[in-house]
């Protein structure tokens, strides 16, 4: 059975190296969201086993969006993934707070991803 | 390491290079935004912050594709931006240009990058430079975090640096803070938030928008928006008139009433200042999906084709018509037939409007380097753009900055005098150029005028005479020196321009705008200005056409070319020396037999019948030019997909492409063209006539 995925980032290229990192290492379904408000709009669409979330996002940011889902009783228990660069120190520590499991941080080695991911799934 | 992502395949550059040209798009629409405002000094927050995302998504992109030199620049440009959003750094003119500057040579890498040439490094370090020099000279630190001192935990811990520093300056600024907890159904909450957010932004600025769980996490959602507002509590609440909507002051001070006429003065301000930028917010959730041209292009020939198709159904219907035992069938072919076409035109309609995009596009792009080129050149100018919102085909738009830039570029270099002079004649230090895009017809034209010296006839006569382009001897009439400055090899290579890094001159314009069915045209007054006209077709794909004969073959005759047409009559005809006038009404018009023009030969198994003596004259024109085209029949109108016909009758200037008509292939032609070479000749004509 794919692994479903949920991307929120509001980078299509991100998005779409995200993809092709993925695929490469096993059968993934993903849907795809540009901003956190769509986001909340897929949620309850999908049986997601696996979230990953860019911060800087305008309206609902991504830290907001770790808070949601983690207070969700519905989501708390998928594993959720943070984006960001290496600047936002101060927005990581935020997201490791709010539950957020894991933190990438842009641009990364698309093995690292893929170990973290593979980490989660298993 | 991320050398591993540049092996990816080639939708992956694609998707980066797509995305690169439209976050550099946003970022010179939204310095535009942030120049207008430039005067009073205090920049738009919600604007910064905009930049500063795309910054960041550019640098976010471009590591991953491991390109160092966008890496640096968009890191230090994203650095200027961060301290400007911050309020780190203090915003100026200067501030403005170097970020022009940054924006502009991203531009240039991202070129290199999709053309597979070396980057610009030089100009990278200086500029990285620059923009690092600025942070570190602007710096205007103040701790302003004790003021955050009392709100609650559970909202700090979700704001992101921004939205902390927004916060902090609402504080600063005395405006109340307030938390507005509002609960949607799960299914429908995305139209409730938005009409609630818009009734809050006409009161202040969003902050955040906090989700959080419902009672029943499966059916509502609950949100938490921040708002920093200068009205009170009671104010917003009678604005959103929902009583389920609960509204509370977390931090600041909660302006009391309808506040003091001054506040209600301020608070305009701050509605004027927050609110249009972030009108794009919610939008962000719009569902736009981002489609190759190419596959645009193909939907559209498939169209196309269905119309042919059509087409041969209706001729089979008309056929049948005839016939004792089809008469029926016909008839009731006709409500069928009639809902496809309706359905057709509906889908052709559709597809031609997700190809058309507005000029603002290349305008943007046109006002920036004005400035950057006024800088170079040391004259001041000033672009105005009325007609930004005209909407044209993507190709065609894509084509248009290049000649346009050189028109510019042409008008800022010969055209506007410098200030000295300007002054000396009662003008105006700073020089203007107007750009127009308007909608006329089946065309859209742009004018391109300046308020600069015009042309100096002579000046082009003498300077043809030495290209050797012409004979020494009588100045010849204004327009057809005009037509000299369009030869090839006019321009010389004092004149090269920077825009494309050779020597192009006015024929290089012709040329381009020729390639997408358009028109250039130039009028000039001496001492008064220049205006170059470009008359363009709005889309390159379907066109509606008057499908004529000439001795048996058939040709489509682009409609929006046509004017009027008519049976003429040998009495009509007016030789002068050896070319062919009609009189119309009160004008005469110059007649061409497409036959003679084509050397077409006459079809000798063609059954004569009377007919073959009768001769249509098709009136087109395009701008001001009219010109009859003698055919020998006219078989209705017909809609068409014109296709490129290859580079062996591309030098054809009579022919613009060919088409498909009733399962044959035939030409299309170029009234454009035409127009041209017979008007060059009939002028040359009417000057002989005249000496």
């Amino acid at each position: 059975m794919a692994h479903k995925l949920l991307i929120v980032e509001d980078s299509a290229t991100i998005r779409s190296l995200i993809i092709s990192t993925l695929d490469a290492i096993g059968d993934f379904e993903f849907s795809e969201s540009e901003s956190g408000f769509e986001a909340l709009k897929i949620l309850p669409r999908g049986d997601f086993d696996l979230i990953i979330t860019d911060i800087n996002m305008p309206d609902i940011n991504g830290l907001e969006l770790v808070s949601f889902i983690k207070k969700n009783e519905l989501y708390k228990d998928i594993p959720l993934f943070i984006i960001t660069t290496e600047r936002s120190t101060q927005d990581v520590e935020k997201g490791l707070a709010l539950g957020a499991n894991e933190y990438i941080v842009k641009p990364f080695k698309p093995s690292v991803l893929q170990e973290k991911v593979l980490k989660y799934l298993k | 390491m991320s050398q591993e992502f540049s092996g990816q395949d080639s939708s992956s550059l694609k998707d980066f290079l797509v995305e690169c040209e439209e976050l550099i798009e946003a970022i010179n629409s939204d310095l535009m935004k942030l120049s207008a405002g430039a005067a009073d000094a205090k920049a738009d927050p919600s604007l910064l912050n905009s930049i500063f995302r795309s910054a960041h998504t550019l640098k976010g992109i471009s590591g991953m594709f491991g390109y160092e030199p966008m890496v640096r620049l968009s890191h230090n440009l994203e650095e200027l931006l961060d301290g400007l959003r911050l309020g780190k750094v203090g915003f100026s003119a200067t501030v403005l240009d170097i970020l022009f500057e940054a924006i502009s040579v991203i531009q240039m890498l991202l070129e290199a990058k999709g053309l597979g040439e070396e980057p610009p490094q030089g100009l990278v370090d200086s500029v990285s430079k620059q923009l690092s020099d600025t942070i570190t000279s602007n710096v205007s630190s103040e701790d302003l975090s004790g003021l955050l001192h009392g709100v609650d935990s559970a909202i700090l811990d979700v704001l992101t640096e921004y939205e902390e520093h927004r916060l902090i300056e609402s504080i600063k600024e005395k405006l109340g803070v307030l938390k507005v907890q509002a609960s949607f159904p799960i299914i429908t909450f995305d139209q409730a938030l938005e009409e609630l957010s818009n009734i809050l932004k006409e009161h202040g600025e969003i902050i955040t928008t906090l989700p959080t769980p419902g009672a029943t996490p499966g059916e509502t959602i609950n949100f938490d928006l921040i708002v920093a507002s200068s009205s009170s509590i009671e104010t917003l609440s009678t604005a959103i008139d929902n009583s389920d909507v609960l509204i509370t002051l977390v931090a600041g001070v909660e302006s009391a009433g309808q506040g003091s006429p001054t506040q209600a003065a301020e608070a305009e301000g701050e509605k004027t200042a927050t609110i249009s930028p972030q009108d794009d917010g919610l939008k962000s959730i719009t569902q736009t999906v981002r489609v190759d041209i190419a596959k645009l292009d193909s939907l559209m020939n498939l169209v196309g084709e269905l119309i042919i198709t059509k087409g041969s159904i209706i001729s089979i219907a008309a056929n049948m018509k005839n016939q004792l035992e089809g008469a029926k069938f016909s008839l009731e072919l006709q409500k069928p037939l009639k809902s496809l076409d309706k359905r057709l035109t509906a889908l052709q309609e559709g597809l031609m409007e997700a190809r058309m995009v507005p000029l603002t596009q290349i305008f943007d792009k046109l006002s920036r380097n004005v400035r950057k080129i006024g800088r170079d050149i040391n004259k001041e100018v000033s672009l105005e753009v009325f007609g930004g919102d005209t909407k044209l085909d993507k190709l065609i738009v894509e084509e248009l900055s290049g000649p346009l830039m050189h028109i510019i570029r042409n008008s800022m270099d010969h055209g506007i005098e410098s200030a000295e002079v300007r002054e000396g004649k009662g003008k105006p230090a700073k020089g203007v150029i107007t750009l127009n895009a308007y909608q006329s017809g089946g065309h859209v034209l742009i004018e391109v005028s300046d308020d600069g010296g015009g042309i100096n006839h002579e000046k082009i006569f003498k300077k043809a005479v030495e290209k050797g382009l012409v004979e020494p001897g009588h100045l010849p009439r204004k327009e057809e020196i005009i037509n000299l400055m369009f030869l090839p090899g006019f321009s010389t290579s004092d004149e090269v321009s920077d825009i494309s890094g050779r020597g192009v001159g006015m024929d290089v314009v012709k040329e381009s705008i020729a390639a997408i069915s358009g028109m250039v045209e130039i009028e000039s007054k001496e001492g008064q200005g220049t205006k170059v006209i470009l008359t363009l077709p709005m889309t390159l794909a379907i066109i509606q056409a008057l499908i004529a004969e000439v001795n048996g073959r058939h040709f489509a005759v682009p409609l929006n070319t046509v004017v009027e047409s008519f049976l003429l009559e040998d009495t009509q005809v007016e030789t002068i020396e050896t070319k062919e006038f009609v009189h119309l009404r009160n004008a005469t018009i110059p007649i061409i037999r497409l036959s003679e023009l084509l050397d077409l030969p006459e079809n000798s198994t063609e059954k004569r019948d009377v007919r073959c003596f009768e001769k249509y004259v098709v009136v087109v024109g395009l701008a001001e030019k009219k010109l009859g085209l003698v055919v020998d029949d006219l078989l209705g109108q017909q809609d068409i997909v014109i296709k490129s016909v290859g580079k062996r009758l591309g030098s054809v200037s009579a022919i613009a492409g060919a088409t498909e008509y009733r399962q044959k292939t035939i030409l299309t032609i170029d009234v454009g063209g035409i127009i041209e070479e017979c008007m060059g000749e009939q002028s040359g004509l009417k000057s002989t006539l005249s000496n």
